[in-house]
């Protein structure tokens, strides 16, 4: 077993301690002095807005808002703070009732937003403005508001591009992570579900969810995505990509080991199997561990449709990811080593069609397998209809020019474009990318060892995956360990009343799934 | 018991690295070897020959009840004291890297000869000793979870020996004991042979997490791998003959060739993928069991450095498994190593439980 050699986690005080070192002083009382220290440390910004008004009552209290421009919701901040607290402020007198039960009245009484707090000190006003949080401050208190109106444009829930399908939700996550938890809050009402937040990043202070159904999940599971998450210690983070990298178990592996999804739909099957969802702010796919490698090769849809049409859809991409890894290398070793275990008139047409080729096979399949390869990275970034025509240009004008030119014969052109359509038949995009490697190596192994070089890269490569472990849990199970009871969602997905037991091969204190039994009530 | 080094296996996965040790590429020599003495009845001889691994499992067994707190080393040196102890673990480490040696070489020497006659022994020598070492590498979970999947892809692979039954004559196995008592006995002796990896228990008992099953996950490893033997002599006796399978060096690889379907053609495709996987699986279990054997000896860090120690059996059996100058000395060799079973499997653990007897009298059996 390989584990990272980690450092110990930087204690929370180090990761919240500011760059700009904001002394932790007390905040002073009057509001000239409060923005005589606050100055240093806004002035500059152009986007930072301070907003001075009166409270109405009499006598008139001054008061300064400060608020980033676009992070908040302006229109929340005029109707239910600034224009209550202008127009409607029934307040005692300072004098009377003191400090601190007056902010009490101002915002128990006066400000109709939610999610307030009262900040002291000035490290954690500054830190509060610039997490995109509404500040008020008054003349004759030293404690100041802390709203959160966070607002301002994002995108609308939308369709996800990526992963479409024909019979679940068309809802897929967005940027904000708040909107996020909602898609699945909304879809699992379930009271044990847990919703931790916990901030990464020095500078960028991006918040990150963690998701688990306490009665469900594996505690010690739950605890080690936590510890792993904690001790990031890294100036930013922008996706959740960073956060896949920093809690993988194997980082050097080819194979992915944690799940993501920009689908609510996916990940709420997940929670109840007893895994772990992250959700990173700013980025639209979640994660999921731990993680499985069947799990790569099963689609939503596979427990949306009908039970016989999705066993026959699962074998097909267990089926179209051995050809997708092994076809342009089997070829490869059997033309080149073993011709004789083809069928004689198979090797005919082979070799008919490879006569005018002056490469080797081996050359002619990897000079295809690049320009395939360099097609895809091509179409991938461009607007779609540029995107098309390359596609179309490189489909129909370089496979025939090639042929015409002898660099490569069509045959080569058929095995390299299967495999390309395997790959791509495969549902998880992570598992795509590592398909597209292995292929490599399996084609070299096949070109200096034949049969025996597959045989050896099988070997390595299935003794690989049983050797990984995603958040400690084999990730090759159910297959090796075996698992026969999970056996039943693996290559085929059996009958859903039938699926009593949680999955094994995720820890779980909670085995009983439901109580179906199939029968017939009469 | 706590797993604390990750070097535990379950006792579903002893059955598996037991099946892992005894059958290999020997499978495929097994029907001429037997029928050579036993001719018809030669599937009795391999029933008959269950006895030998069954006794050995015993006695293991026992052994390892009364010692459940230690290790093959700790056993030996605490029965036999320090000098004569090393010098038996070392024995037993020199006898697999002997034996593996000349499985690997045959092993190499068929692979040469049916996919890469071009190639260098050395090469295909090494792309061996480089999985016995990466999978060993890895540890005995792994090493349990690899054995254990291995399985059913060879089970799934035996499927296809099964095609050529319909060219099968079942007159070739009537009449019933045409051989005779003496030809049985000495067909299930030569048998015998083939179960040799049993004695990797003598290591691997200490790192079953349940000590009660050991006993009954040896004997259905064991059950199977005589059903898949006696699978395999019957369907050489069936599909050859007795005369036939004399003539023929590796029946169970030409049996793939007899079966013919359409669009495939050659069964042997399939069967191929999973060459390396079959064949080396003896040798990466008994070459894990002697590194780990070794790195005890020395007592280094199993963890850090048993990657030195699997390195150094890996060149072990490297240089001896160049040693033999072709296959036919390689083969006459393997002859011997087929006593060398015998002397580990049963003789070594008669001999400490003489031992234990001699330290600890009659009190110590109760």
């Amino acid at each position: 077993m390989k584990i990272r050699p980690r450092k110990t986690p930087p204690t929370a005080d180090a990761r919240d301690r500011s760059i700009k070192n904001i002394p932790d002083t007390k905040l002073p009382v009057a509001l000239s002095e409060k923005m005589q220290l606050l100055k240093p440390y806004i002035e500059k910004n152009y986007d930072i807005i301070t907003h001075s008004f009166y409270l109405e009552g009499n006598p008139r209290l001054e008061a300064v808002a400060v608020y980033i421009n676009q992070v908040i919701d302006i229109e929340i901040l005029n109707l239910h703070i600034l224009k209550p607290l202008m127009l409607n402020c029934d307040r005692e007198d300072l004098l009377t009732s003191g400090s601190h039960t007056l902010i009490e009245t101002i915002y128990k009484t006066s400000i109709t937003a939610s999610r307030i707090a009262k900040i002291a000190n000035l490290s954690s006003l500054v830190q509060t403005i610039f997490d995109g949080i509404t500040i008020l401050m008054f003349d004759g208190l030293d404690d100041v508001l802390a709203i959160d109106i966070h607002g301002g444009k994002s995108r609308n829930i939308d369709v996800p591009p990526a992963e479409q399908t024909m019979r679940g939700s068309r809802e897929g996550f967005i940027e904000r992570v708040d909107v996020n938890i909602a898609l699945i809050r909304r879809r699992l009402r379930d009271p044990n579900l847990v919703v931790e937040k916990t901030l990464v990043g020095r500078r960028t202070r991006t918040e990150v969810a963690i998701l688990y159904i306490d009665d469900i999940a594996d505690p010690q599971i739950v605890q080690k995505v936590k510890d792993r998450i904690n001790q990031m210690d890294i100036d930013g983070i922008v996706a959740s990509g960073y956060v896949e990298q920093f809690i993988e178990d194997d980082p050097s592996s080819l194979f992915p080991q944690v799940y993501s999804s920009e689908r609510p739909d996916k990940l709420v099957p997940y929670l109840l199997e007893g895994r772990v969802v992250i959700i990173v702010d700013n980025t639209p796919l979640a994660l999921a561990v731990p993680a499985l490698f069947v799990q790569f090769l099963q689609a939503p849809e596979d427990y949306y449709e009908r039970t016989l049409f999705s066993s026959y859809i699962r074998l097909m991409r267990y089926v179209a990811w051995i050809v997708a890894v092994s076809l342009p290398a089997s070829y490869i070793a059997l033309l080149s080593y073993q011709p004789e275990l083809l069928p004689y008139d198979l090797l005919i047409s082979f070799s008919k069609a490879r006569v005018a080729v002056p490469f080797p096979v081996v050359v002619e399949a990897l000079i295809m397998e690049i320009i395939i390869q360099l097609v895809i990275e091509a179409g991938l970034r461009l607007p779609q209809q540029i995107g098309q025509t390359v596609g179309v240009v490189s489909g129909i004008i370089l496979g025939q020019a090639a042929i015409t030119a002898k660099l490569a014969s069509p045959i080569v052109i058929l095995i390299i474009s299967v495999s390309v359509i395997c790959t791509y038949a495969l549902p998880a995009s992570s598992l795509v990318l590592s398909t597209r490697i292995i292929r490599l190596p399996m084609m070299m192994l096949a070109a200096s060892f034949g049969l025996f070089g597959l045989s050896f890269g099988a070997i390595i490569f299935l003794t690989h995956l049983v050797s990984l472990e995603s958040m400690g849990v084999p990730y090759f199970s159910p297959l090796a360990p075996t698992r026969f009871s999970d056996l039943k969602d693996t290559f085929i997905r059996t009958f859903m009343w039938k699926m009593n037991k949680r999955p094994v091969s995720i820890p779980s204190h909670n085995p009983q799934r439901q109580g179906n039994t199939g029968e017939e009530n009469d | 018991m706590k797993d604390k080094t990750g070097s535990m296996i379950s006792s579903k996965q002893l059955i598996f690295v037991i099946i892992g040790a005894q059958f290999g590429l020997g499978v495929f020599s097994l029907p001429r070897v037997v029928s050579e003495y036993a001719g018809k009845d030669a599937w009795i001889a391999v029933i008959l020959s269950a006895i030998i691994p069954i006794i050995s499992l015993y006695l293991i067994e026992r052994l390892g009840k009364r010692m459940p707190d230690q290790n093959f080393i700790q056993m030996t040196t605490a029965l036999f004291g320090k000098y004569i102890g090393s010098f038996l673990i070392i024995l037993f480490i020199a006898y697999v890297i002997a034996f593996e040696s000349l499985v690997v070489r045959i092993y190499a020497e068929v692979t040469k000869l049916y996919l890469l006659p071009k190639t260098p022994l050395t090469v295909v020598l090494l792309m061996y000793i480089f999985t016995i070492i990466y999978i060993g590498s890895k540890g005995a979970r792994v090493l349990g979870r690899i054995n254990e999947f291995m399985f059913y892809l060879l089970l799934l692979s035996f499927m296809f020996l099964l095609l050529p039954l319909g060219q099968s004559d079942y007159t070739n196995l009537l009449p019933v004991g045409e051989s005779g008592l003496k030809g049985i006995a000495q067909g299930a002796f030569t048998s015998a042979y083939y179960f040799a990896g049993t004695e990797i228990l003598l290591v691997f008992y200490t790192l079953v997490n349940k000590k009660e099953e050991v006993m009954k996950a040896g004997l259905t490893a064991i059950g199977i791998v005589t059903a898949l033997f006696c699978a395999m002599v019957i369907i050489g006796e069936l599909v050859f003959g007795t005369y036939g399978l004399q003539k023929i060096i590796w029946p169970g690889l030409v049996l793939l060739k007899v079966a013919q379907i359409p669009v495939i053609e050659r069964l042997e495709f399939i069967f191929l993928f999973v060459w390396l996987g079959t064949g080396a699986r003896p040798t990466i279990n008994m070459g894990f069991a002697a590194s780990l054997s070794l790195s005890q000896l020395l007592r280094i860090d199993e963890q850090k450095y048993h990657i030195y120690s699997l390195v150094f059996v890996g060149l072990g059996i490297f240089i001896l498994a160049l040693l033999p100058h072709d296959v036919l000395a390689a083969f006459k060799l393997a002859e011997y190593a087929g006593y060398g079973f015998f002397v580990m499997g049963v003789g070594y653990p008669l001999l400490y439980h003489l031992a234990a007897f001699w330290r600890g009298g009659v009190r110590m059996y109760v």
